[in-house]
């Protein structure tokens, strides 16, 4: 429910405010909100198994974002190009597939 | 023991999917799995979590925003380019006719001078057998018409559709050539003896020029003979096949007064040096 809750008052307040992204972020906020939106998930799964912990969810959203834009941050620095920011997509992909089928098999006992 | 190859890698991301930590913490916070925090203390602990959540929903939203924002002002920007793109070409054209134009006043001025005198007027004759050869001058006659286009969309077969390729052009002027053929232009673009047909992608290029369909192929030629020796050579049997059995569209008729125009930039590739008695030297120099 509270997730709910912040989601909402977060994208609201980001239509109302339309923030422009900075050049310089371009390139890691994709990436660094498909990693939080794996921490997301995951709580989401914690949730419907019963063990929940808000400590662990704020740290691995925190530690998941930053973890992910640093990859693509260090792709771009040793010129590997898109190759890292792709397995960080394929991993936390598969994540959230994994998650979310959890998720699912709680909701539809199926 | 885990095999060591890929597909247990991604055993390993599918079995990690939840943060162990979570199995680690259970039950050590079951005030934080209810819907609503109900005392004040328990708000104050979903603070960070509320503002994580927030800044989520903020990061979302700036990124849908100006990821649209990119695709309207790529949308934008497509009509200038293409304008522009438009522009060149006609630009590009309108010289070529200008180089056209000043090829021929170069030609008529330099005949005129070489009438003047006698090896002047031997050279004449060289000249135009060597031009008609070089296909540099324009073309107008009689002579066949043909015309080839893709199968249309309706006959596809397996998916695929059947196209004209490069080669089947190509057999197509071979053949035309072999049927006697004395000038020939696909798609009013001029074949001379330097000018390849070839594919890039999709389309067909004629002396680096795109193609558009259909393809009109016209050349000047003895009309009694041109079309029968073409039709019944390699080339007509090449073609007549892909009709019957791919249905590509292959028309011949006989043209009349066709004007076929001169063909691309001549450069000069082999110079040879005049000695001072005005005969050429042995050693020809290759540019």
């Amino acid at each position: 429910m509270i997730v709910l809750l912040g989601l909402l008052v977060g994208v609201i307040a980001g239509l109302l405010v339309e923030p422009t992204i900075p050049l310089w972020m371009q390139p890691y906020l994709p990436i660094a909100v498909v990693a939080a939106l794996d921490a997301v998930f995951g709580g989401l799964r914690a949730w419907f198994d019963g063990i929940f912990s808000d400590r662990v969810f704020v740290v691995s959203f925190v530690s998941n974002a930053l973890i992910a834009a640093l990859i693509v941050f260090l792709g771009d620095q040793l010129g590997v190009g898109g190759a890292l920011s792709t397995g960080v997509v394929v991993v936390f992909g598969i994540r959230i597939f994994a998650n979310v089928a959890a998720i699912r098999r709680h909701l539809f006992k199926a | 023991m885990p095999r060591p190859d890929a597909a247990s890698l991604l055993d390993d991301i599918m079995r990690s999917a939840l943060e162990e930590e979570y199995e680690q913490a259970a039950g050590r916070h079951p005030e934080a799995r209810e819907l609503l925090p109900t005392s004040r203390q328990g708000w104050l602990r979903a603070l960070p979590m509320l503002a994580v959540l927030a800044v989520l929903g903020v990061a979302v939203a700036a990124s849908v925003s100006t990821e649209r924002g990119n695709a309207a002002r790529l949308r934008a920007q497509r009509p200038a380019l293409v304008d522009r793109i438009e522009q060149q070409t006609a630009s590009v054209e309108q010289l070529q006719r200008a180089v056209a134009e000043l090829r021929g006043q170069v030609g008529t001025a330099s005949r005129a001078e070489l009438a003047l005198t006698a090896t002047g007027r031997r050279l004449t004759a060289d000249l135009t057998t060597l031009e008609r050869a070089a296909a540099s001058m324009p073309a107008a006659g009689d002579g066949v018409r043909v015309v080839v286009d893709d199968a249309p969309a309706d006959s596809t077969t397996e998916n695929v559709r059947n196209r004209i390729y490069d080669t089947d052009l190509q057999q197509l002027v071979n053949g035309l050539w072999l049927a006697g053929a004395e000038a020939i232009a696909v798609n009013r673009q001029r074949i001379g003896p330097l000018t390849a047909i070839r594919s890039a992608g999709d389309a067909i290029l004629v002396g680096y020029r795109p193609l558009s369909r259909p393809y009109v192929v016209e050349a000047v030629g003895d009309p009694r003979t041109l079309e029968a020796t073409f039709v019944d050579g390699a080339a007509g049997l090449w073609l007549r096949g892909l009709r019957e059995n791919y249905a590509i569209r292959f028309e011949v008729s006989a043209g009349s007064d066709l004007a076929l125009p001169a063909a691309g930039q001549l450069g000069l590739t082999l110079a040879t040096e005049q000695s001072s008695t005005g005969r050429p030297t042995n050693e020809p120099t290759q540019k």
